[in-house]
């Protein structure tokens, strides 16, 4: 085990550099000014969480499927459909309303 | 603080602030992050510093501290942050620069941080304390058993000096 001095020693043979001058760029260059608010509206960004973005898409992508779901079937898109669509309202209407 | 306040701050403390995150982390780029993050939180916060509650120093070294803590916990996820436990690295083929270093980083980080703020950046216990929200009984705690890991991991090193002596 070293003693006291030995350890003092050994521990001041460990120099540590200054900062980089890259570091005084990095603080003093992003220093606030003010920012008009119509130049944040083109320039400016948003942090959005990643929760709250999954939640956002899974939001858009149900309400995308439950309009495209209720659409009216369109004749000139897909006749067969239509064609489909009746026959099985035939098929399900009550026999007695024939 | 007003822009001239700043720059001073920045000019007397950046060295000491960056010095103190390159030895906790080992990486100059990690220390220019930390030491850009802390100098960024002052100048976009400064009411966070409170002049009544103690020196700019302590505070910005407490942030500095906060910014390494918060980078081991995203490195170390699972790992617990006072965990004793010091596995001496080899260091006896080394320079004594290199196995101090390699000492160092070796040690807990809450045993690292208390000895670097008081063997490098001559702090006081009380000060230390301060810094790192502790009690000084357990910042001597923590001194000492980073010392007593250090004398055990560079013991070799006498060794090493013993051999070139003869």
């Amino acid at each position: 085990m070293l003693n006291d001095d030995e350890l003092k020693h050994a521990l001041r043979q460990w120099k540590a550099p200054d900062a980089p001058a890259s570091l005084e760029r990095r603080v003093l260059g992003r220093e606030p000014h003010r920012q008009a608010w119509w130049r944040w509206l083109l320039t400016g960004s948003v942090r959005i969480p990643v929760p709250a973005l999954i939640a956002f898409a899974a939001i858009a992508v149900a309400v995308y499927a439950a309009r495209v779901s209720k659409a009216p079937i369109s004749c000139a898109a897909a006749p067969e459909q239509i064609i489909l669509a009746m026959s099985c309202e035939l098929s399900d209407a009550p026999s007695s309303s024939l | 603080m007003n822009r001239d306040q700043f720059r001073e701050a920045f000019d007397r403390h950046k060295d000491a602030v960056y010095r103190f995150a390159w030895r906790m982390t080992g990486s100059p780029e990690a220390a220019e992050d930390v030491a850009q993050e802390v100098f960024l939180a002052l100048l976009r916060r400064p009411a966070a510093f409170d002049p009544a509650l103690g020196e700019l120093r302590w505070f910005l070294f407490g942030a500095a501290r906060n910014q390494v803590r918060k980078r081991w916990r995203d490195a170390n996820r699972w790992a617990e942050l006072d965990d004793d436990a010091f596995v001496a690295p080899p260091v006896a083929d080394m320079e004594t620069t290199e196995a101090v270093a390699t000492s160092i980083r070796a040690l807990p980080p809450l045993q690292r941080e208390a000895l670097v703020l008081y063997e490098y950046e001559d702090m006081s216990l009380e000060e230390i304390a301060r810094t790192v929200d502790a009690e000084i009984g357990t910042v001597k705690s923590r001194l000492f058993r980073a010392r007593e890991n250090l004398r055990r991991a560079l013991s070799p090193l006498r060794e090493v000096r013993k051999h070139a002596e003869r």
